[in-house]
């Protein structure tokens, strides 16, 4: 591998991690909210 | 308001990483001995930075935290916790693709590599531990205490192996960088965007935590509700 | 505040006395594994710098093995609870819990460490006071770091794992410059005031950490 190959190499690593990483808060915060929308329902069934 | 500030900060560490990109690729000079190879550092010390300033801001909302009881400076710990773990990960790995070429080795004893690679171990272990206690107020305890003598581990450890690699024969002494000023501007612009994608990222990770708090409260109370149900 | 600590101590010497065989195998294991280390390197001498490791590693396990089941005992007959309501400053509990834990540990170094030159054919050192203040050192600094993550684990469900998984990376700095006292008393080399140095500041920062921490860490 040349020189510019591992750049390229340890740059993309870097950036496609931290989008990974970004997608990933993403995805958890999404489901939780889904979570937690589901048992607001579910609290505001049993309270009528 | 606050939708107004994570966008607000979103935009603005856009902005400073697509500047950072650029010095990194454009605006720097190509380093005399490591050619084009060596700009990886500029990414490779800013997310060294970030670690350091993540860990750091792990210590004091323990302290934080223990002090006032207020569960949003665990919800900062945690959320920092993870995202030093990540910016070390991210160091651990360009470490070895920079070493590899321009001292045929992937891993070398260097003083500031293995330092880093300890504190990585430290913080597993820290999010280890707190996914492992079931009680809430208990794991924001211990959490907390570990991050406070976790943290006040680093300068031992950091000492001891900058001593331990001193007194041994350096088998690779790569010799300093010379930091055209340039080089050193790229530097400086990586370190703000990558500090800037921290606060980011751990405001990200404690909004999670946040909800996720808000959540098992909720089961808690439709838990109690079922139970009241039955006769 | 001292005799707290004492009769803490004592009491915990006392009931370890009392059921000999967990000390009696956590040596047993010690001379177990340098055996596997004599078997592993073909029946040659080790050098220096291996057998310092070596011996660093077969006591790092022992004391791991031994801290986790001295402090199983109490937590199975739930005598925390008792312990807490004590009429002392809770850090004697912690002080008391450390001087049992570093008798146990001093134990089997010493137990295991002879085995090591006679089994494995190291040299006797060349210089005694580095190995000794080394050993001391590191049953001291592990007890230490030990007995306060016993404390922090203890609501862990995944302890057995835990307790090593943070101990070892905390414990860093204290093997690393146990080690190279250990080494530097085959080779005899005379640098080693910076190791003295880190062994010192190591046991200061982490005997006092618990003074202040661990109050509110057992206050739940």
């Amino acid at each position: 591998m040349t020189n510019m190959q591992f750049l390229l190499l340890g740059t993309a690593l870097v950036w496609v991690g931290i989008f990974l990483y970004v997608l990933s808060l993403i995805r958890r915060q999404n489901r939780t909210m889904e979570t937690l929308n589901e048992l607001r329902r579910m609290l505001e069934d049993d309270g009528e | 308001m606050r939708g107004k500030g994570l966008t607000f900060l979103a935009a603005v560490t856009f902005v400073a990483v697509l500047a950072g990109l650029y010095m990194t690729f454009v605006y720097a000079p190509p380093e005399r001995f490591m050619g084009d190879l060596q700009r990886l550092m500029y990414f490779h010390i800013a997310s060294a930075w970030a670690a350091m300033l993540a860990f750091f801001v792990v210590f004091a909302t323990g302290i934080g935290y223990l002090v006032t009881r207020r569960t949003a400076f665990d919800h900062v710990a945690v959320a920092s916790a993870e995202v030093g773990v990540f910016f070390t990960t991210l160091v651990l790995i360009t470490g070895p693709i920079w070493a590899r070429p321009v001292w045929n080795t992937w891993w070398t004893w260097d003083p500031r590599l293995t330092t880093t690679l300890i504190l990585w171990f430290i913080y597993i272990a820290y999010l280890l531990l707190r996914s492992s206690i079931a009680d809430d107020a208990r794991r924001r305890v211990v959490a907390s205490i570990f991050g406070i003598i976790g943290f006040a581990d680093v300068p031992i450890v950091h000492f001891s192996v900058t001593w331990w690699r001193s007194i041994h024969p350096n088998l690779f002494s790569g010799g300093s960088i010379n930091m055209d000023p340039a080089m050193t501007r790229a530097l400086m612009v990586n370190g703000i965007a990558f500090v800037l994608l921290y606060a980011l990222l751990t405001w990200l990770r404690a909004r999670l935590e946040a909800v996720r708090d808000e959540a098992a409260a909720l089961r808690h109370r439709v838990y109690d509700m079922a139970d009241g149900d039955r006769p | 505040m001292w005799t707290a600590i004492w009769i803490i101590a004592r009491k915990d010497i006392i009931l370890e006395y009392r059921r000999r065989w967990l000390l009696a195998s956590a040596v047993l294991f010690g001379f177990l594994f340098v055996v596997v280390l004599g078997i592993a390197y073909n029946g040659k001498p080790l050098p220096p710098d291996a057998a310092a490791g070596a011996l660093w590693t077969v006591l790092l396990f022992s004391c791991v093995t031994i801290l986790l089941r001295t402090s199983s005992f109490e937590e199975e007959r739930k005598a925390w609870y008792a312990l807490f309501t004590a009429p002392v400053d809770r850090s004697a509990i912690f002080y008391g819990k450390l001087l049992a834990n570093t008798a146990f540990l001093f134990l089997v170094e010493f137990a295991v460490t002879p085995s090591f030159w006679i089994i494995l054919g190291v040299p006797a050192p060349a210089a005694w006071p580095p190995l000794l203040i080394g050993l001391t050192a590191g049953a001291v600094g592990l007890a230490e770091v030990g007995t306060f993550l016993l404390f922090l684990t203890s609501m862990s469900e995944g302890r057995e794992i835990l307790f090593p998984v943070s101990l070892i990376p905390l414990a860093i700095p204290l093997l690393l410059a146990v080690i190279r006292l250990t080494a530097g008393a085959w080779t005899g080399a005379d640098d080693l005031f910076v190791w003295y140095a880190v062994t010192g500041g190591y046991l200061m920062v982490f005997g006092l950490l618990p003074w202040l921490l661990f109050e509110l860490l057992v206050e739940v």
